[in-house]
């Protein structure tokens, strides 16, 4: 069985509308962030607390926050979670004894629904210092990652290409946390940890494409630059498709059956597994070409 | 056949075999049910969760803490051992709440990391770690009343049969200690009892003066070869008896000690224990014997303390000066009492010389040391420590009740026992689906080389799992999600490799050359591509704590496998079927 049989598509001369539909997409994002004040941030990085419980009977979400209203916590939003007797309250603590607070919600409502037993899943709770902490934490490793990488490539292969790579991989974190926005999705620890997966996912495709064209470079001598990345795109595109469905039928698997705690991680791995996949083909090899080109005219001046 | 094929297949299934073998403990462990697993003993249990993959704190359920230590109030000097202080104080603490492997650590200036897996109860462990440090000094109970006391437990026990009674014990491991006692001589097992029993008496009357150190013929070790006292003395049989200088200590195996303390809290027990008197444990192991085992001590302490350790101003370690041969130049600890508690320091000192006072730090026997002389000025030293460490310890923990740095948890992260158990069920479904997704594409879309990727993607699993239970390093929730991501990317190298075999079939080439190339060609290309992402999961793991660790390790660990397995066995495979079957068309 093959999905392609010799293909022969001119991805560089569609390279345009690719990059209309990135730009789109992230410009999206970019209004959604600044429309929305920032990313929707978990308290990982905000700070506050989280309290996870589970009801022996499904529980109305509205009524839970007429009761709990009664105790003016600050900042609380209640939530359903994956069922419908399972609700999180997240909130941000007046005190620093945030585990006296938690323990007033719960004998609270321990007092107030006598119908409904409820046990506590998961209390989380980030200091404000910590998130902070946490935030800087985050743009760092995304950062020396993103470093690492073009050292590497940069060894491996020749700047160029490194260009070609990270231009590509700054596109593929920009889209997943553009469509986070857009879908007010939380970012949290784990989300980061989704991102720089994907980092190295998508950087592993456009590697096996660069890989391709290194190779023809060398032995295609009749053919102009941009033929041969045409030629090597679709050398590995079979390959280039076959992983990414692959690796998109364990994501859904996690996406659908993984449960919630890790549903955003599975989310943004989703989108950057799509996103990755596109940019390898799409972005880091005209990036390439672009790159090759301006070095070539500016030499020409001379 | 190709040079190294049979050297190489041996070593590939000499590693398929040391996997499973690592995988065993685990594989009995996931076996279990919640009813079995409680009929094994505390022992039992432990010994099979040190060889199996941990489970992190989201799946088996437990606690996270990040505390941070308020330095606000301290001057500047209090402030350069206030972290050591409070870590001391948490440390001690952390022993009661029965937790099989706490990890307790210093991060940066001010903060201490605590998690405790499998907790039954947060919100008391939260409250016990956020209190101030509780210091006492309790007078030591020496003689014939602490042997009868032991004495009188031990009756009450074995009446009523306490041990299983409160599932301490399983009533089979009791049967089996009966059914190897049958084959020993009984009244020998009552002849050391009263060996003990003697020694106890000698060491009564002893006077201070007599400094020979008993421990080669004590009774230590002759109880020690006799195991099989159980069943008719289920708490002298486990306690030590070791008989230094003018007093009797009581050692607990510490693999006992937890047994005993579950024992000693039960009702029966507490009945028995007078009014005015509680059994304390030492603080710290103690390791004795040839083996250097390690044993916990037993006190007998009087109830009521004698002082608190806001009466204490200072606590200084130091080498001592002077002549006195007990003193010079070993580390001490110079003592100080306050102002206010000097009178009462000296009536304590005074009317119990030769007794031991014991310093007990949140209901933990830190040291005990013998009073010698009254002392009238409050100034007093401490001597016996091994070495400056342990003077430097204690008097940390002097310290530390009398400058309490309060501490606040600052990072929490608790995950309840049932929200664990549901995260496994869902992780396990989530693995098992996505395997069976990318092994049945795989399958149609390459058939019988897909076949060969699919073992390869099985042995991916088996040599994941094995190297984690090696390492002894610990499955997270996201850590499953990097599991079954790499099923999804292990693929990945088999799927270049038969891409390039079927593009060199495709320009007309043998079977075998085309097999030949096609891994040259795809090497490289793996190569790389991997190292980048190892790259990034190097980097996650430095960035991220607890959960995300698990993931970035699951992931490289997998990276590599994955190689190994497309690289070497599947080739292995490839040029067998090559070599041996000579085909003459290749289904890939």
């Amino acid at each position: 069985m093959r999905f392609f049989k010799n293909p022969n598509i001119d991805f560089i001369n569609k390279r345009k509308i690719a990059f209309a539909i990135s730009g789109l997409i992230i410009l999206a994002g970019l209004i959604s962030f600044i429309v929305k004040g920032g990313f929707n941030l978990s308290i990982d990085f905000a700070g506050g607390t989280l309290v996870q419980l589970k009801f022996d009977k499904p529980v109305d979400v509205g009524s839970l926050r007429d009761i709990l209203g009664e105790l003016k916590l600050s900042s609380m939003q209640i939530t359903e979670f994956g069922s419908k007797d399972e609700v999180l309250i997240r909130f941000l603590p007046k005190t620093k004894n945030q585990t006296k607070e938690v323990e007033n919600i719960t004998d609270f409502l321990k007092q107030k629904i006598k119908d409904n037993n409820f046990e506590v899943r998961r209390i989380e709770s980030v200091g404000p210092k910590v998130g902070t902490e946490l935030k800087y934490k985050a743009l760092w490793a995304i950062l020396f990652s993103l470093i690492g990488i073009l050292i590497y490539i940069s060894i491996r292969f020749e700047f160029r290409f490194a260009i070609g790579a990270i231009v590509a991989l700054f596109h593929d974190v920009l889209a997943t946390l553009a469509l986070f926005s857009l879908l007010d999705k939380e970012i949290s620890l784990t989300v980061i940890a989704a991102l720089l997966t994907i980092v190295g996912y998508s950087l592993n495709d456009t590697i096996v494409v660069f890989d391709r064209i290194r190779e023809d470079v060398r032995t295609i001598r009749k053919k102009t630059f941009d033929e041969i990345i045409n030629l090597s795109i679709n050398q590995t595109l079979s390959r280039t498709i076959i992983t990414s469905l692959t690796t998109l039928l364990v994501v859904i698997a996690l996406l659908l059956k993984g449960g919630e705690v890790i549903f955003d991680f599975s989310l943004a791995l989703f989108f950057g597994v799509v996103v990755g996949t596109y940019s390898s083909i799409f972005i880091a090899s005209p990036i390439l070409l672009f790159w090759q080109n301006r070095v070539k005219t500016s030499k020409k001046r001379y | 056949m190709k040079k190294g094929f049979y050297v190489k297949t041996f070593l590939v299934l000499l590693l398929i075999l040391i996997s499973v073998l690592y995988l065993m403990p685990t594989f009995k462990l996931m076996g279990l049910s919640d009813a079995e697993k409680k009929k094994l003993s505390l022992t039992e249990l432990e010994k099979l969760q040190a060889n199996s993959i941990n489970l992190g704190l989201d799946l088996k359920g437990g606690m996270h803490l990040v505390l941070e230590v308020d330095m606000s109030k301290l001057t500047d000097n209090e402030k350069k051992d206030a972290l050591d202080r409070a870590l001391e104080v948490i440390r001690n603490r952390i022993d009661q709440f029965g937790v099989s492997e706490p990890l307790i650590q210093k991060q940066g200036s001010n903060r201490i990391i605590v998690e405790l897996p499998g907790l039954q109860n947060p919100e008391r462990a939260k409250k016990l770690i956020g209190q101030t440090a509780l210091l006492e000094f309790k007078i030591v109970r020496e003689g014939q009343e602490v042997q009868q006391l032991l004495q009188k437990i031990d009756d009450i026990a074995r009446e009523k049969n306490l041990l299983v009674k409160y599932n301490i014990i399983s009533q089979k491991e009791l049967e089996k200690e009966k059914t190897q006692e049958k084959d020993k001589n009984v009244s020998e097992s009552d002849k050391i009892l009263s060996d003990l029993q003697k020694d106890v008496k000698s060491s009564d009357t002893s006077k201070a003066s007599d400094t020979t150190v008993d421990t080669s013929t004590s009774v230590l070790d002759k109880l020690a070869k006799k195991d099989t006292l159980e069943v008719n003395h289920p708490i002298l049989s486990r306690i030590f008896p070791q008989r230094s200088r003018e007093f009797v200590d009581y050692y607990v195996p510490k693999s006992e000690y937890k047994i005993l303390d579950s024992l000693f809290k039960t009702q029966e027990v507490q009945d028995v224990i007078p009014e005015d008197v509680e059994i304390l444990w030492g603080s710290k192991d103690v390791f004795l014997g040839p083996e250097a085992k390690p044993y916990r001590q037993l006190y007998v302490v009087t109830k009521k303390p004698e002082m608190t350790g806001t009466a204490v101003k200072d606590a200084i370690p130091t080498i001592g000066q002077g002549y006195d041969p007990s003193i010079a130049g070993k580390p001490i600890v110079e003592f100080k009492v306050k102002n206010d508690y000097v009178e009462t320091f000296a009536q304590i000192t005074g009317s119990n010389i030769n007794k031991r006072l014991a310093i007990v730090l949140d209901h933990k026997v830190v040291n005990a040391p013998k009073l010698i002389t009254k002392i009238r000025n409050g100034e007093s030293i401490i001597t016996g420590s091994k070495d400056m460490d342990e003077a430097k310890d204690l008097a940390i923990v002097l310290r530390s009740g009398a400058l309490p740095a309060p501490v606040n948890i600052i990072e929490e992260r608790t995950v309840g026992p049932t929200l664990g158990a549901d995260s496994i069920r869902m992780g396990q479904n989530a693995a098992l689906i996505g395997v069976l997704l990318v092994v049945l594409f795989m399958l149609i879309y390459y058939k019988f080389a897909g076949l060969i990727a699919d073992f390869a993607l099985s042995l991916n699993f088996l040599f994941v799992l094995a190297a984690m239970a090696y390492l002894n390093s610990t499955l997270t929730l996201p850590g499953i999600a990097g599991l079954i991501l790499t099923i999804g990317m292990a693929v990945d190298a088999n799927v270049l490799i038969f891409e390039r075999i079927r593009e060199e079939i495709d320009l007309n080439k043998t079977i075998a050359a085309s097999v030949e190339s096609g891994f040259t060609k795809a090497r490289w290309t793996i190569l790389d591509s991997n190292i980048t992402t190892l790259l990034t999961a190097l980097v996650l793991y430095n960035f991220g704590t607890g959960p995300i660790r698990g993931f970035a390790v699951t992931l490289s660990i997998g990276i590599l496998s994955s190689m190994f397995t497309a690289l070497v066995v599947s080739r292995l495979i490839f040029d067998f079927i090559v070599f041996k079957i000579k085909p003459k068309t290749l289904s890939i």
